[in-house]
Order: structure tokens, then sequence, then C-alpha cells
């Protein structure tokens, strides 16, 4: 199977201070995950100030913005990973800060996947092993889950390669396992928070047209955190966040 | 350089405050045991000075100056020391600790002792000492809690009492005279209690390297030279061996008081007689320095290579099978070497210099077979392995056996160096013969020193409370037809079976032997042995064991109040009436007492019989009774230096644990915020560690048992017992106290991995 590179034609919901990527309007997709009034304080430091935001099924967004204004903040909020001080996140009709820390974890095995800038394969893993992980977290029989994960090898351009170490791959290839390993599990949520900072523009692009590719043919909507344009490009559409507030639109 | 190297090694805040600390303190730890370890020879030797007086020095061809005689008794079970002293000349030497010689019926007693009198009734323990007229100085005690009674008597009182002359009191002690066994044993102690000091030591120094190896790799990175960066590597570990090395000392006389308190041989320790020599003290704290630096070099050569050093990540090459090559080498250098010095004396160093050695090379054998032994094992649990934290736990054992090994290396050695101890303390056990007084509860035996006491003191127990009857005996040797002595009490039938509760015994039967007109009758007589609790065994009657003839029997009457007076029951009861005339003339040199079964019952026949016989032997049932005391005292270090091993160990399997945990922070982090459970990785860290210690400690186990059996069996030892149960007691404690460091450490797990640090990842 060979998937469909370049831009998804999904669209998304135009929201306030959003610009729809190809301007056509279509008939709304469901929200899936949606954030209301969220605000999150380190201290002193106000990173999120009362942000609205929502992600429908399938959709493809892009969070823009300078080092510091609160992008990673709203990713990890939408995620469950941290707690907003103030505001709601609901994740299919369910308010996800009111969930206890374990049922959250569960919420992000079954529900989420994630992709991060890097470190995030387990180095005494094999690529096979490591796109397995999440399947065997979630009880699949381990010759199950292997066989799931090798079928993902030819679609990462890695065939032949399962059973190398992620410190014996490149960056690029590093990450596009890394790709596999959080849509593996047909989530219905990939938070990808700066996927290619590491990489060079190449091996970037590749990653993001196998993220973006493979999510919209499982209807999985993405939240992108970067701050290259030239990532934000493979969104549906793009919000910018500066000081801790979304302050427009992008395109 | 230096204050690069400090800055650098400081750089991270708090993060490196607890660094330096946490290794500072691991330092100090380790060097706090070490001077304790240094310090105990002198500390023995400090205790033996001061009760050195009480072994007489042989006058010579001086004119004696002073009558001595006494030795160990016991209250409640502690040892008690009655010392009777009788001047012959107006000069009689003074024992240091007192102030003049006690006159007749008086006393010093040590502070202990005083403490004692004060609280117990009178009836049970005055009689025994005497008048109290002062206390004797911590110059003449052992140990402060020693409970000693130095009694003043009439030289006449003392003599043929076993009393010896002396002239002037000894000032040093003779050097302990400890079977070869014992000092072999007391050899592998020292160089297997090193072992896991090392390992921790080289645990804590590792703990630390992680985040200077990414720092100094950085280094190199942007041009730092191999030795600029090695030199900063030791500026680093010099800052933890310098406050580490003098907070050891601090924390050697911190503890000393607590560790003063450990007994050994039965007696506790004066805290300020623990010092380490001088010179052996201030060469190890150069040592530590010297060891700090040099684990600082050796983790620098990976940098040295690469300035990415750490940053690369490959399957790195496995160890090899040929890992075990140095263990087996050391095990056959060790056998081999006592075949070869079989017979020897091991009065010189060189025999004990390679048992020694080989016995270190054994264990560091282990250390070196160890990571492969953690690889394969890591291989076979990620054949098996359906879950994911038993396949994280098995990749990781595959792929860093070295630093998974390093994590228990610590337990596994303790766990070798128990398995060979615990085989020698079964061999010491039983080659010391240590037993209790057989005797039952409510049974006191008495051995009087001479039969003219006897009347007086079988009258005055009968009005001591507690006291249900008193039996007096005459202890003979009864020689049969193969002139093999028997143990034999003559004693009227009916009376013994009144007194003595007998099972299976009947006058008139074959047990016990009753009158014949002429003299011991010809016949065969079953010998009666009796259990370690005083219960006769009664052989079958169809099992005759002794053969008594008249014309071939011996009789001999037992030597009063010599040591060699045996305890417990006899084998064989001889009516008076058997003896005819000749039972006349025996002594009545044994009393045979029972009470209402308390101890102050025990004490109040103790002390009423003391109190009329000084000298008397009173035994209790399950007073201790040691036949060779240097074996169980040997055993008692061992015991002592094994839990110390343990317990440093275990620090080291926890530090190890942490240090792991912060190597992989980010990792664990980042599969948290994806989802993975907290007892997903709980089970990981557990079966990462418990499942190499439970094989590699089986191994090391069978190891140290074989080794000892080996060691055993080539010196000629009759019969070499199996350890008992319990060294599985031991090692199945010593592997849940480890994994019960471990599960201490979850809590930090779980701490150090909330998805919500991802943000400072």
């Amino acid at each position: 199977m060979t998937f469909r590179v370049g831009i998804s034609l999904a669209v998304g919901r135009p929201d306030s201070g959003t610009i729809d990527r190809v301007g056509a309007k279509a008939a709304p997709a469901p929200v899936v995950i949606s954030a209301a009034g969220l605000v999150k304080r380190f201290g002193q430091t106000e990173a999120l100030r009362g942000i609205d935001f929502s992600l429908t099924r399938g959709e493809i967004v892009a969070v823009m913005g300078p080092s510091g204004s609160g992008k990673s903040t709203l990713l990890h909020c939408m995620a469950g990973i941290l707690a907003p001080d103030a505001g709601t996140v609901t994740f299919e009709g369910r308010q996800i800060e009111g969930l206890s820390e374990a049922e959250r974890t569960r919420l992000r095995r079954t529900s989420f996947g994630f992709v991060f800038q890097f470190g995030q394969l387990v180095p005494e893993l094999s690529a096979l092993e490591n796109v397995a992980l999440p399947l065997l977290l979630n009880n699949v029989k381990r010759s199950t889950a292997e066989a799931e994960a090798a079928a993902w090898f030819p679609r990462l351009g890695l065939e032949g390669m399962e059973r190398r170490r992620p410190g014996e791959m490149s960056g690029g290839q590093a990450q596009r396992v890394a790709v596999a390993r959080a849509l593996v599990t047909r989530p219905s949520v990939v938070f990808a928070d700066e996927p290619t900072g590491s990489l060079d523009t190449i091996a970037g692009e590749q990653v993001m047209e196998l993220l973006t590719a493979a999510a919209t043919e499982q209807n999985t909507s993405v939240l992108l955190v970067t701050h290259e344009a030239r990532v934000a490009a493979f969104a549906q559409r793009e919000i910018v966040v500066r000081d801790g507030r979304v302050s427009g639109a992008a395109r | 350089m230096i204050r690069l190297g400090l800055r650098l090694a400081l750089a991270d805040g708090r993060r490196s405050a607890f660094s330096v600390a946490l290794t500072a303190a691991a330092v100090a730890i380790g060097t706090a045991i070490l001077l304790f370890a240094i310090s105990f020879q002198p500390a023995l030797g400090d205790r033996d000075s001061r009760q050195a007086w009480r072994q007489p020095l042989p006058p010579g061809d001086a004119q004696p100056r002073l009558l001595m005689a006494g030795g160990e008794d016991r209250f409640a079970g502690q040892p008690l020391v009655r010392i009777f002293l009788a001047p012959l000349t107006a000069d009689a030497p003074t024992p240091p600790g007192l102030t003049r010689l006690p006159g007749p019926g008086e006393a010093y007693v040590s502070p202990a002792l005083a403490d004692l009198l004060a609280r117990t009734p009178a009836d049970q323990l005055a009689p025994r000492i005497g008048r109290v007229v002062g206390t004797i100085g911590p110059e003449g005690l052992r140990s402060p809690q020693e409970l000693v009674a130095v009694i003043g008597a009439d030289p006449s009182s003392l003599t043929g009492k076993g009393a010896e002359a002396v002239t002037s009191f000894r000032t040093t002690s003779l050097p302990p005279d400890l079977p070869p066994a014992a000092i072999l044993i007391l050899v592998l102690a020292v160089v297997g209690a090193l072992a896991p000091v090392a390992v921790f030591v080289a645990t804590a120094t590792r703990m630390a390297a992680a985040r200077r190896e990414q720092r100094l790799a950085a280094l190199r990175l942007i041009g730092a030279t191999p030795a600029q960066v090695s030199r900063l590597a030791i500026v680093e570990a010099l800052l933890y061996t310098a406050i580490g090395a003098p907070a050891g000392v601090a924390l050697f006389f911190l503890a000393r008081p607590a560790v003063a308190l450990i007994p050994l041989d039965g007696s506790t320790w004066w805290p300020d007689a623990m010092v380490p020599p001088i010179a052996q003290a201030l060469l190890l704290l150069v040592l530590v320095q010297i060891v700090g630096a040099a684990a600082a070099l050796f983790g620098m050569r990976r940098l040295s290579v690469s300035p990415l050093g750490v940053q690369q990540r490959v399957t790195p090459p496995a160890p090899t099978a040929w890992r075990i090559v140095p263990m087996l080498a050391g095990t056959v250098v060790l056998l081999g070497s006592i075949v070869v010095l079989r017979g020897n004396s091991m009065a010189t160093p060189e025999p004990l210099i390679v048992l020694g050695g080989s016995f270190a090379a054994i264990i560091g054998g282990i250390a070196f077979a160890g990571p492969w032994l953690t690889a394969v094992v890591g291989r076979v649990l990620g054949r098996v392995a359906r879950g994911p934290a038993a396949l994280l736990a098995a990749r990781r054992l595959a792929d860093d056996p070295r630093g998974s090994f390093g994590a228990i290396a610590g337990v596994i050695m303790a766990v070798f160096v128990a398995s060979t101890f615990f085989s020698f303390a079964a061999y010491a056990t039983m080659a010391s013969g240590r037993w209790t007084a057989p005797l039952r509860p409510g049974e006191v035996q008495a051995n009087l020193t001479s039969e003219s006491s006897s009347q007086a003191v079988t009258s005055s127990l009968a009005s001591v409370p507690g006291v249900v009857s008193v039996l007096p005996v005459r202890p003979i040797l009864l020689g049969d037809i193969a002139k093999v002595a028997y143990l034999a009490w003559v004693v009227p039938c009916d009376k013994l079976l009144a007194a003595v509760d007998l099972p299976g015994a009947v006058c008139g039967g074959s047990l016990i032997h009753t009158s014949s007109p002429g003299g011991l009758p010809d016949a065969t007589y079953p010998v009666v042995t009796f259990d370690a609790t005083g219960n006769p065994i009664m052989p079958p009657a169809d099992q005759p064991q002794t053969e008594l003839r008249a014309d071939s029997t011996t009789v001999s009457p037992l030597v009063p109040g010599s040591s060699d007076q045996p305890l417990g029951f006899p084998q064989l009861i001889v009516d008076p009436s058997a003896l005819g005339a000749a039972a006349a003339d025996l002594p009545f040199t044994q009393l045979y007492v029972t009470t209402d079964g308390t101890a102050a019952a025990g004490e109040r026949v103790r002390a009423a019989v003391q109190g009329i016989d000084p000298w008397a032997r009173v035994l209790l049932s399950n007073d201790p009774v040691d036949a060779i005391p240097q074996f169980a005292e040997v055993a008692r270090i061992v015991g002592l230096g094994l839990i110390g091993s343990l317990a440093l160990a275990g620090c080291s399997l926890a530090v190890a644990t942490t240090t792991g945990l912060l190597q992989r922070r980010r990792q664990f982090v980042l599969l948290r915020a994806a989802g993975m459970p907290i007892s997903r990785l709980r089970a990981l860290v557990l079966l990462q560690t418990g499942v190499p210690l439970v094989v590699v400690s089986t191994v090391s186990a069978v190891l140290g048992v074989g080794v000892a059996q080996g060691v055993l069996r080539i010196s000629n030892v009759p019969s070499v017992p199996l350890p008992d149960f319990s060294l599985v007691a031991v090692l199945v404690a010593s592997l849940a106290v480890a994994m019960g460091v471990v599960t201490a450490t979850l809590p930090a797990v779980d701490r150090l991995t909330r998805p919500q640090s991802l943000r400072s990842e």
C-alpha cells in the first residue's frame, strides 16, 4: 500500500482567528477536541491567557508562534499532560481535566498519539518493536502487535530496517518510525510537537508528508506545533499564538 | 582549570548540588566503613589488653605475691566473671581499675554489675559477690557492659581451687590462639567485605558521570584536548572525594558510640578504643582521592576516543562467554593452592596471601562474568517476554549488561560471600561443638568443688523458694570391657526416679542397673544418650552397647571442681549396692536440683550454692557451652561483616537504580506522556533489577557453596556439612531487602518521570 503524499484536501471548520487553507467551505465535521478559556501559569509567568480552540475530526491544524509564546503548553494542556489553571478541554464530549491521572494516561494511550522533536524512540528496542510498543501497552499479543507494526514499514519507506536500532538510523528515518508509532493504534488525535525541528528540509518534508497522509487516511486529527512556515503549510489551517493568546490568523 | 572544573560541576544549580551531595555522601559512607574496618584490630587489641590482667603471668623464680582463682559464670544467661584474689604478701599487686585489693568477703564490681545488683533481689545474686566496696575502672574492664566482680579471699580458702600464684599482672594480652581454619575464614571475610565497599564507591562515582560525560563531550566538540577534559573530570571527581572523605571521618566519629554497642563475643566496645592507626587512616584518605580520580579518568576513556562521546547510540558489542574464564581460573587457583599448601602452617603470611588473593580473584571474576550472564538473561527474557515491561527490561539488559549488572553487583558479591561463609560457618559450628547445657527447664546441676560442702549446700537448698527436690549424686567414669569410659551416676534408683523424669526408665529393668551381691554383675547394658534439651533417648532393648564384667570393669570418681567434669545426665545409672562397699568411698560432688522452672528460682539456687561453695559451677538449662569458642567468635565476626556487606550492597543498588533512572529520564517522561501507565514503568524497573538479581544470585550462591565445599574437602576435613537453612533464609532475606530497596525507589520513579516535567526536558 502506498500513501498519497502532499497536502490533504480535507477541510476544517473556520474558526475565529483562523483561516481555511483552501477557502472552500464544506459540511462541518464533528469537533473532536476543544479548549475553552485555557489559562496556564508557571509561577509568575502566564503561559496561556484564555485560549479558545477546537479541532474537528480528521482536521490538521498548525499552531504557530515564536519561542515561548505558549504553543507547546497549549499542546500539553490539550493532550492532558498538563492540567490548566482555568478553562476546560473537552475530548469527544468529556472534560479531561476532571479525569484522574490514570484515566488521562489511558486516554493518551488509547485515543492520542504523540510525535516529539527527538528522543522518543526507546534506544534499546528495534524500529519494529518501537512501533509495536503502543499496541503492547494496550495489551495486544506480541506477535499480533509486531505483525501490525511490520505492515507500516513499506509505507515508511523503511522496508528491511525493521531490526535496526534508532541509533543506527538517520534522524529522518527515526522520525518516520515515530510517526508510525503515533498512528499505529489508530488514535483520534495526534499531537506533534516540532516533529521536524531536528531535521533538514527534505527529511522534514518526508516526515510531514507521511504524517499528514497517514492521518488523513485514518481520519485522525493532527495538532501540529511548529515555528516553521514550511511545516505549517502541510496543515489545513493555522492559528498563531503570541503571549499566551491566539493572536489571529496566520493566513 | 580547577576553577572552571568546579564551575562546571556546580553549574546546574540544585540538580548539581543534589548530585554532588549524594555522591559525596556515598564516598563518606564508604570512607567511614573503611575507617571502622581498620579500627577493628586496635579495638580488639585494646579490649584484650584491658582484660590481660586476668590471665596470670607465671611467677617463674620470683616469689608469689597473690593467689588468683575464678572464671566464667552466668547470670540470666549473661556471662558473669568472678575473680577471687588472696594477697600473700603486703606488697601484693592491685589489678588495673581497682584502688586497692578487696579484703575477704569484699568485692569490687563493674558499673554494669553494680547496676544489676541494685535491680536484682538479694537472694538471686548478692551472695555470689559479697559486700561491694567499690567499682572497677574502665582500664580493668573488657567492655562497658561487662559483668565483673573482683572478690577478696583468704589464701587458705583458695588452696586446691585451681588458684594460680601471681607476682605481677600482665599488661598486654596473649596473641589470640585462633585455629588456622579460623584465620583462613577471617582473611576471606576481609577480602569479601571489601568487595561491596569497592562496588559502592564505584557506583557512587558513576552516579554523576552521565551528565558529566555529556558536559565534557560538549567541551571536546568545541576543541578541548583530551588532557584538558581529563583534568576537568579529575577536578570534578576530587570535588566529591574532597567533601566525602572528611565527611566520612566525621561520620566515623558520629557513628562510633552506636557501633560500639554492637556486641562481639558477648561484649560491646569502649568507643574511644575504636581508633584507626593514624598512618593507615591518612593513607586511606589519600587512597580515596586517588581512587576517585582514577574512576573519573576511567570513565573518560570513551570521550577521549570521540568528541561525540556518549551521544552516539548504536548496538554495543555484547560481552562474550570468555568473561567467565577469570572466575573459573580463580576457583581452580584457590582449590589448587589449598592442595599445594595443605598441611602448611598458617602462621606465615604467604599462604594466606595466596588464598586471600585467589578468593579475591573469584570475586573479581564474578564482577567480570556478571555482564555476560546478565546479557544471557536479557536475551532469554527478550524471547519469552509478552508484555512491554518485560520486553523493555529484556532489551535493556541485553543492550547494557554492564550497567545493569553494575546496579546489582554489590548484592551479587555479598551473596557469594554469604554462601561461602555460611558453608564455613556450618563446618565451624559442627567443629566447635557448641551446645547448650543438656538440661530441661526447671533442672539445675551443680558441680561442687569438695564433698565437704555438699551437705551444707543440700540443706541450704531445702529452704530456697522454688526448689522442688535436691538429689546428691556421685559421678564416676565406668570403664567397660573394651576400656570405653562412660559417665555414670552412683545413686539409689528409687531416689533418682522420684527426682528425675526419665521416660521409659524402670527400677530393676534393663536401663537401671540394680544391685547384685558381690559387685557389678556380668551383663550388657544399653547406653542412654541425651538430646540437646536433656531428654533421654532410650535405645532399643535389643541393641546393647556396653558390656560390664566384674573382672574388667573400672570405676573412677571424677575429680571435684575440675573443668573435665562432664555436664548433664550420665549415660549409665549405677545403684550404690552394685558397687558394694566401694560405693561409700565415692564422694558426693554433684547435685541434681529441680525447681519450679522460673528463672528466679534458678538464680536463687546458683546464689545459694556459690554462697557456700564460691567456686562451684552451676548450670541452668540453656546455659551456652562452647567447646572451641574461637570458631563461634569467628562465625560472629563473619556474620557481622556480612550484615554490613548486605547493607552496603543495598545502598549501592538504591544509588545505581536512581542513577539509571536519571540517565533515562527523558525517555521515561516521553513514554509516560504517550500513555505508558506508571504501573508498567514500575514493573519495568522491578523486572530489570529482579530478574538478573535472582538468576545471577543463584549462580553466585551455588559457586559460593561449591568453593567452600571444595576448600573444606581438599583440606581433609573429615565430614563437610552443607549449609543449613539459615543460608537460604539469609539469601532470601537479602534478595527481599534488595528488592525492597528497589521498591523504595519507585516513588522517585514516579516523581522523576511525571509527564508534566516534559516541559523542562
